[in-house]
């Protein structure tokens, strides 16, 4: 596609789609064209609904979740267990850890893992502000509920390290066999997982 | 295309964690020997295609630490965004993760991406002392040096050299393993002559404009004269168009086929290229030049190279040059460089050495894996 034949307005839209996480030229086309098309139903309402975004959400200082107040509906809720504190990489695992509905703690997003490659140091991440929340007295337990991926069980061990002060218990969640999954279909890495933390039945 | 805005290395090479933010100009790295100066121009090269400027498998550029290796590394870049509204650098990420041992990662703004991609972002150029044994070395040195600074003007030149080169492996295995099929010889050499022909003209064409850009600017740096020789390269110089000279090529592949059989290998084509530099004044060929004069005919070549590629904007990475210049072109090669409005990154072992810049250059203090700006603020 020239650069001629397209307008600087829709080339400036696309080369912005173009930027999302799992977007790339094409897609971001086909978006741009889609919201062309639905001018008054779909790109005027998700342009009000990104500017009210953009001008409301902010990070919670004390968990690092994105929403509308500060703290954070969750952190604010008297209801949930204040003595838990479920460490996740990025707000999308907080999301699915709320979807299960398995957790009623409160907790803290670090906005990433260490990564070399991606030139993610200790200080990028929300770490200080885990051991200062550990280290409060009321908190019993630190889950770290990171994606077993090399990467997040590098950050796992890095914040079991210096949770070690604060004298606070530390779990992990358990690495095996997914809830309906054949056996047959699982790498050696997960059976040897699964088989050394089996538990009586 | 931009210049390196900031660079951030984690456990790459003598550096477990570098943060260092650099102008679009001049930078000057100094420090003494082994304090980590080329290991950072190497971190730079490694955002082109290719094994940087030392050429180094990607195993060996990790962190050594009580004699092991880490097992990861990265080496992050923004660049300075010149173009476009919106205030968005790229990102540039290479390193190594533990999951692939063998592989080398690259990502561009998060993403995986590939060397052309790369190559599309940041063009580099360098000058290391190992080629100061470039005119006196083997000829196949020669032709890698020249096929690099092809890049800039062909792009699809890479491609098409590999892709030369996988013809030439297979015709050469059909020849040791006395293969006489004539229709599978047709075949490779049809790929071979095409191919092989196109490689030839993006030299021709590289050595014409480096040429004319030598010749067209006098500068402290002896002016060289530059040719090609090889079979095929000799007829783009007579003037014969692509076509014709890759049907020749071909005719003449197939006739030399039974001696290159008793051969056992293709003995005619770009792979027998011979790059020729004279140093022009003294009429002398470069590789009977004393070191010193090689070493300003190189310096000449780079600048040449920078000036024909200027719309490209190359990055020049100058390692241990200023050292080997005498004083007055050591003031010559400053003014040349700065006149080029590019970013280059030059090391030395002593700041006098970059004293003609003045305060036209951004110093840093290179010692024990950490980098210090001129007023000893660490970066």
């Amino acid at each position: 596609m020239s650069k001629h034949s397209v307008s600087p307005e829709i080339d400036r839209l696309i080369s912005l789609l173009a930027k999302l996480p799992g977007l790339g030229p094409r897609s971001a086309r086909r978006a741009a064209l889609a919201l062309l098309k639905k001018p008054e139903a779909l790109m005027k309402p998700l342009a009000l609904a990104m500017g009210d975004a953009a001008e409301n959400i902010s990070t919670c200082s004390t968990c690092g979740n994105v929403d509308a107040s500060n703290p954070c509906n969750i952190c604010a809720t008297p209801t949930r267990d204040n003595t838990t504190i479920c460490v996740v990489q990025d707000v999308s695992d907080l999301w699915a850890m709320e979807r299960a509905g398995a957790f009623r703690g409160q907790y803290h997003v670090l906005g990433g893992t260490l990564s070399a490659l991606d030139g993610v140091r200790p200080e990028d991440l929300n770490i200080a502000n885990l051991i200062r929340r550990a280290g409060e007295g009321r908190v019993a337990e630190v889950i770290l509920a990171m994606n077993a991926t090399v990467d997040g069980q590098t950050t796992a061990h890095y914040i079991t390290d210096h949770l070690e002060t604060t004298g606070v218990k530390v779990s992990r969640l358990a690495h095996g066999v997914p809830v309906g999954g054949e056996l047959d279909y699982l790498d050696d890495g997960t059976i040897t997982a699964a088989m050394k933390s089996r538990r009586p039945f | 295309m931009p210049s390196i805005a900031s660079l951030r290395l984690i456990d790459f090479r003598s550096y477990a964690a570098l943060d260092a933010a650099f102008e679009p100009s001049v930078v000057a790295l100094y420090g003494p020997n082994g304090a980590g100066k080329t290991n950072l121009l190497e971190a730079v090269s490694l955002l082109a295609p290719g094994r940087g400027l030392r050429q180094a498998g990607v195993g060996s550029l990790a962190r050594v630490e009580d004699g092991m290796s880490q097992p990861a590394w990265g080496i992050n870049a923004q660049l300075h965004s010149l173009e476009g509204d919106i205030d968005d650098p790229t990102r540039i990420s290479i390193g190594q993760v533990p999951e692939h041992p063998r592989k080398r990662q690259l990502k561009i703004d998060g993403r995986p991406a590939t060397g052309p991609e790369l190559a599309r972002r940041l063009s580099l150029l360098w000058l290391t002392p190992a080629q100061d044994r470039l005119f006196s070395g083997a000829a196949s040195d020669r032709r890698k040096f020249i096929d690099r600074y092809a890049l800039a003007f062909a792009p699809d030149h890479g491609t098409n050299a590999s892709r030369f080169e996988k013809a030439r492996t297979e015709r050469n295995r059909l020849l040791s393993e006395n293969v006489s099929d004539r229709l599978w010889y047709e075949a490779i050499e049809a790929d071979l002559s095409n191919y092989g022909a196109r490689v030839a003209q993006a030299r021709m064409t590289t050595v014409t404009n480096l040429q004319i850009e030598v010749s067209a600017r006098k500068t402290a740096f002896p002016q060289s004269l530059i040719g090609l020789d090889g079979n095929l390269e000799n007829r783009f110089a007579d003037g014969a168009d692509l076509t014709t000279v890759a049907e020749d090529y071909r005719a003449q592949l197939a006739s030399t086929r039974s001696i290159d059989l008793r051969a056992g290998r293709t003995l005619i084509g770009p792979h027998r290229t011979e790059l020729h530099v004279t140093h022009a004044e003294k009429a002398m060929p470069a590789a009977l030049c004393s070191t010193g004069e090689q070493k300003a005919l190189l310096i000449g070549l780079i600048l040449a190279q920078a000036r024909a590629v200027h719309d490209k904007e190359p990055i020049l990475l100058l390692d241990e040059v200023a050292a080997h210049l005498d004083a007055v072109r050591r003031a010559a090669l400053a003014e040349e460089l700065l006149d080029l409005g590019l970013q280059i990154f030059m090391t030395g072992t002593d700041q006098s050495l970059f004293s003609d810049f003045g305060a036209r250059a951004q110093f840093f203090h290179v010692a024990d894996g950490a980098l210090a700006n001129l007023d000893g603020m660490e970066e």
